[in-house]
């Protein structure tokens, strides 16, 4: 365990020191003082329209976040040759994506909390009410955005960067889908649709922004449930990503 | 991003969508809700019950017994299944 937190801090020290996170970290803050800065045009309830639409800025930021912090981990390591002395003595090759995936994670869970504080901060300084919700609200975010994770460093190991940005792309929107909506997309292969969306997550299950703009009381059972839901997505992607690295040839 | 459409729609002036006809069938016991700081009526269907299809007013999901059960049963699943393939991937690396 030790080893993989200390690997977990080298991650992190080293995705703080790659211009791809200030970039979409400052790039997202930017939007969010747009949303902030938008007029009313004596429209009523604008807070509202603030909280949602910075709520969807964020889940934006973080799905770019995590293209831009796992994609290339792997294959940087592997291009600048590094991954091979870190495998043969420290590391096995779980606690190596374990540690990647780790100190990418509290990366982006940094990002996510400024990025709502600065949202709340937002609506505050314009004088409007900021929700108790935006704190669960920004841990289903994370949760979210650990399963992208996940999924982007799972697509590193097979794939090389550039296709990997729009494979997680595509299964992002995909996973934003109903049901109906992906059946509809093969019309007469609905039984074959309806068994590869029940692989695919429900995202829908992690966007609160609907109930959190409207103040409307969310139990607290349900975030914890949807966290966990959230948690077992991302540890299938995990332990997918980690035999598929375990059987990769490195040479 | 409903709410971004609503606002889009009020700006430009259009009247927003009215396809959520009630029945005396299936009265929800709307409540508008006077609010201070939203300034607009709110139409809320009781927990559990879910949208009729309409963007405009939105359902509280998290309240229907069919999601819980789906977040339940899929988190047990998917923790056995990544709990499986590191085993077997584990045992084939061995052998």
């Amino acid at each position: 365990m030790s080893t993989i937190r200390a690997f977990a801090l080298m991650t992190l020290k080293g995705l703080t020191r790659r211009r791809t996170f200030w970039g979409i970290a400052l790039v997202t803050l930017i939007a969010l003082a747009g949303i902030g800065s938008i007029p009313s045009y004596d429209v009523t309830g604008e807070g509202r329209f603030m909280i949602d639409m910075g709520l969807f800025g964020i889940e934006i930021g973080s799905l770019l976040l995590a293209i831009g912090l796992a994609s290339n981990m792997f294959p940087r390591d592997r291009e600048s040759r590094s991954v091979m002395p870190l495998l043969a003595v420290p590391l096995s090759r779980t606690q190596y994506v374990l540690g990647r995936f780790a100190g990418a994670a509290l990366v982006q869970t940094a990002a996510i909390m400024v990025w709502c504080a600065c949202l709340g901060l937002i609506l505050a300084v314009n004088g409007y009410y900021v929700p108790e919700a935006m704190l669960p609200a920004s841990i289903l975010l994370v949760a979210e955005g650990w399963f992208l994770l996940a999924v982007v460093l799972f697509f590193s190991f097979w794939t090389s960067p550039p296709l990997n940005a729009p494979l997680t792309l595509l299964l992002f929107i995909v996973c934003q889908m109903t049901p109906a909506q992906f059946s509809g997309l093969l019309p007469g292969a609905e039984r074959v649709m309806d068994a590869l969306r029940m692989l695919l997550p429900r995202m829908d299950v992690f966007h609160i922004k609907d109930p959190v703009a409207h103040r409307i009381p969310v139990p607290t059972a349900y975030f914890l449930l949807a966290s966990v839901y959230g948690l077992a997505y991302t540890s299938f992607m995990l332990s997918l990503a980690i035999a598929v690295f375990r059987r990769r040839d490195l040479k | 991003m409903t709410a971004g459409l609503l606002a889009l729609m009020l700006v430009l002036g259009q009247s927003p969508p009215d396809g959520h006809g009630h029945g005396t069938d299936d009265a929800h016991g709307d409540a508008a809700i006077d609010s201070a700081e939203f300034g607009s009526d709110r139409h809320l269907h009781p927990p559990g019950e879910e949208n009729h299809g309409t963007e405009w007013f939105f359902s509280q999901p998290w309240a229907t017994p069919e999601r819980w059960r789906f977040m339940a049963r899929d988190s047990v699943v998917l923790a056995s299944a990544a709990a499986g393939i590191l085993m077997l991937s584990g045992l084939r690396r061995r052998k």
